[in-house]
């Protein structure tokens, strides 16, 4: 299900690309809290999430004149929050070479954590946070996008610079792992998650 | 995503009902701040540019429609002095 109806989408581009700032906020509530919770969930960590989905934003209006007509704000987005999730990765593997011999001196997120993992509101939900948390990124992201977000695979391939098929198959292979950690038992999932 | 299978069903009805969330209230405000504040100024810009188009265009008008005229006047003129003539 989109979250904008296409010919409101295509209202909407049309009057940002103008500069009009009530299609700005339309869009801005439409996307904002999917885009947030795309970026925790891919990133673990809500101030990382909290800085790219500003930078995102941002990205958006300055580039609003140079959209398409026919552009669909939600893939373009996804895309661009991908874009700097991965720029801001490649920045911190980086730095962490540079710092690698030197005592880390700033507390690290537990790997495999989810932000979200607390504000469940049921054990299947934190169980499932958990796992998500825990799935290599590749995979994470292409379930976050099509289980999650809701973007067909044919769309999520586009967003991940992919063909269709290798997401499709990547996809499987994440549903397979998944389900199969939410048919454990909460207690091994428990000391699975440390 | 799912082969129908009923847990394949169940896993894609659960993610697809996670919890959606929402950065703090003051972050949300900072961002559309900034954004809106980027739109304002794209706008005077654009505007601006709309100005001077506008100015240069009415004065390359008045320098056409007064060149038009000087041609008009010097053709009569010369007709005029041929006929004295």
């Amino acid at each position: 299900m989109p979250i904008v109806e296409r010919q409101i989408e295509l209202r909407l581009v049309a009057r940002l690309k103008d500069g009009d700032e009530a299609a700005f906020e339309a869009i801005y509530e439409a996307f904002r809290p999917r885009l947030f919770g795309f970026l925790v969930r891919l990133s673990r960590r809500r101030d990382v999430a909290e800085d790219l989905l500003e930078e995102t934003w941002l990205r958006l209006v300055a580039r609003a004149g140079e959209l398409r007509d026919d552009t669909h704000v939600g893939p373009w987005l996804y895309t661009v929050v991908r874009n700097l999730h991965s720029s801001w990765r490649r920045s911190r593997a980086l730095e962490a070479e540079r710092l690698a011999v030197l005592t880390p001196c700033w507390p690290e997120p537990a790997q495999g954590e989810s932000p979200f993992e607390a504000a469940a509101r049921s054990e299947t939900e934190r169980r499932l946070e958990g796992a998500l948390a825990r799935l290599p990124l590749r995979d994470r992201e292409v379930v976050l996008l099509v289980g999650v977000e809701g973007l067909t695979p044919a769309v999520a391939a586009t967003v991940c610079g992919v063909t269709p098929e290798a997401l499709r198959k990547r996809l499987q292979r994440t549903r397979e792992r998944l389900a199969a950690e939410m048919a454990e038992p909460a207690v091994s999932a428990r000391a699975k998650a440390g | 995503m799912t082969t129908g299978e009923p847990q394949d069903r169940e896993l894609e009805a659960a993610l697809a009902s996670l919890a959606v969330h929402d950065p703090p209230a003051q972050r949300v405000d900072e961002i559309r701040a900034r954004c809106r504040s980027v739109l304002a100024r794209r706008q005077q810009t654009v505007e601006a540019r709309r100005r001077a188009i506008e100015l240069w265009r009415g004065r390359l008008e008045a320098a056409v429609a007064a060149g038009l005229g000087a041609l008009y006047l010097a053709g009569a003129a010369e007709r005029a002095l041929e006929l004295l003539r």
